[in-house]
This record gives structure tokens, sequence and C-alpha cells, in this order.
């Protein structure tokens, strides 16, 4: 997390985004529901976000039927993990130059 | 925020594990150890088995759990453990090598299931028990 650039990105810039962002960075896939039990958001407002995010190029979905339940995945980017590794920089510098 | 963001990060990466995943990788990891007391063969088929038994446990509660698909843990987070670990293995290796003391492996058993029950009380107090 320390290797890429600071650069601010308005696109996951919003506490929700960053936040999806942040869940997705710890792992390759991550369900939905995994991410609407963690951030208590609506089915609604995460499928928002999400949409945002995909259109950005920064996460991608897949479906898949397991146990006769259709599950959606999300996964981060090549281009969102530096976008959020890159944001995560720029607001460490923020605090940083805060504190200085 | 970057507080929160770590938390987020930490909710995917180390999920509540179960108390008896550690009772189960601390038995494993000191059969390793006393496996080193068996003729070759069989000592070698009970470190296979009880590696898979281990993988496995660990493939199933932490890396791809439900909802997770290979969780991504930090090396430095588990840098120490694994320090012990090896090291204490590596330890009984060089003193079985180089005198008679066969005992070793009865300490290094001792040893190393010791630390992996402190770190799953420590995961634990800082992450949760699943049940």
């Amino acid at each position: 997390m320390t290797a890429e650039a600071p650069a601010f990105d308005e696109v996951i810039h919003a506490p929700q985004r960053l936040r999806i962002c942040a869940m997705l960075s710890a792992a390759q896939k991550v369900e939905f529901a995994v991410l609407q039990d963690e951030l208590a958001l609506s089915k609604s407002a995460l499928s928002k976000h999400l949409s945002q995010l995909v259109d950005s190029g920064y996460v991608t979905q897949e479906r898949s039927v397991r146990d006769a339940r259709s599950r959606l995945w999300l996964s981060l980017t090549a281009e969102g993990r530096r976008a959020y590794r890159g944001h995560v920089r720029a607001l460490q510098e923020i605090v940083a130059a805060e504190i200085g | 925020m970057l507080a929160q963001l770590a938390r987020d990060e930490d909710a995917v990466r180390y999920p509540p594990i179960p108390r008896w995943f550690y009772v189960v990788q601390a038995s494993a990891v000191a059969g390793i150890s006393l496996a080193q007391l068996l003729p070759d063969a069989a000592g070698s088929a009970l470190v296979l088995g009880l590696a898979v038994v281990m993988g496995l446990l660990g493939h199933r509660y932490w890396l791809n759990r439900d909802g997770v698909s290979w969780a991504s843990a930090k090396f430095s987070d588990m840098a120490g453990f694994l320090a012990l670990l090896l090291g204490a293995l590596a330890v009984g290796w060089l003193v079985d090598e180089t005198t008679d003391a066969w005992w070793i492996w009865i300490v290094t058993a001792v040893f190393t299931a010791g630390v992996v029950l402190v770190t799953g009380y420590r995961y634990g107090r800082e992450f949760g028990h699943d049940g």
C-alpha cells in the first residue's frame, strides 16, 4: 500500500465507496451480501455505489450460483486497486500535514 | 476515516475464527514435531497428512470462507508467528541432528502448540471468535 503515488480520486472519495474499496482490497473477491452486512446499507444503496465503481472501471462483477442461490461477487480491478491505494496515500498525507 | 478503512480491510482479511480451530491447529503442529520421532516413512506420511489438514482448515475458515474468496493476509502480520514456528522446528532439527537429544521434539511440540494457542487467543481478542 506504500508504493502508490498519492492521488485524490473523486469517484472513491465518497465514504461508502471508499469503504467498499477497502473491503475489496483485502481479498480477490467479496460477495455482495458480505459488503451489505459490513456496511449496513440497503441493497439499492449498495448497488448504486457499486454501479458508479463499475462504470469507472474500478470494480468488476461476476454472478455465480451455489446451493441454488444466485450470488454476486465483486472484485477490484487493477485500476481500482491503484486508485484506492493512491487515494489512501493522499489521505495519509493530508493527516500528516495536519499533524505536522 | 483511515482507521475505519483499516477496520474494513481487517473485517475481510481477518474473520472471526472458531476456538476449536486453534486447538486442532495446535494439535497438528505438535503432531508434526512428534512425527520426527517416528521412522522416516511413517513420519513423512504423518507430516504430510497433518499439513493437508492444517491447509484445508485454513482454506475453509480463513482464506476462502463463505462470501470471501482468497483473503489476502499481510505477511508482516504473520512474520513473527511464522518465525517462531519455523525457528522452533529448525532448532529441533539442528539439535536432533547434532546430539542424541531425541526428546527435543517433545519440547518443540509443546512450544509450537503453545505458540499457536497464544496466537489464537490474541487473534480472538482482536478479531473475535466464531461460535
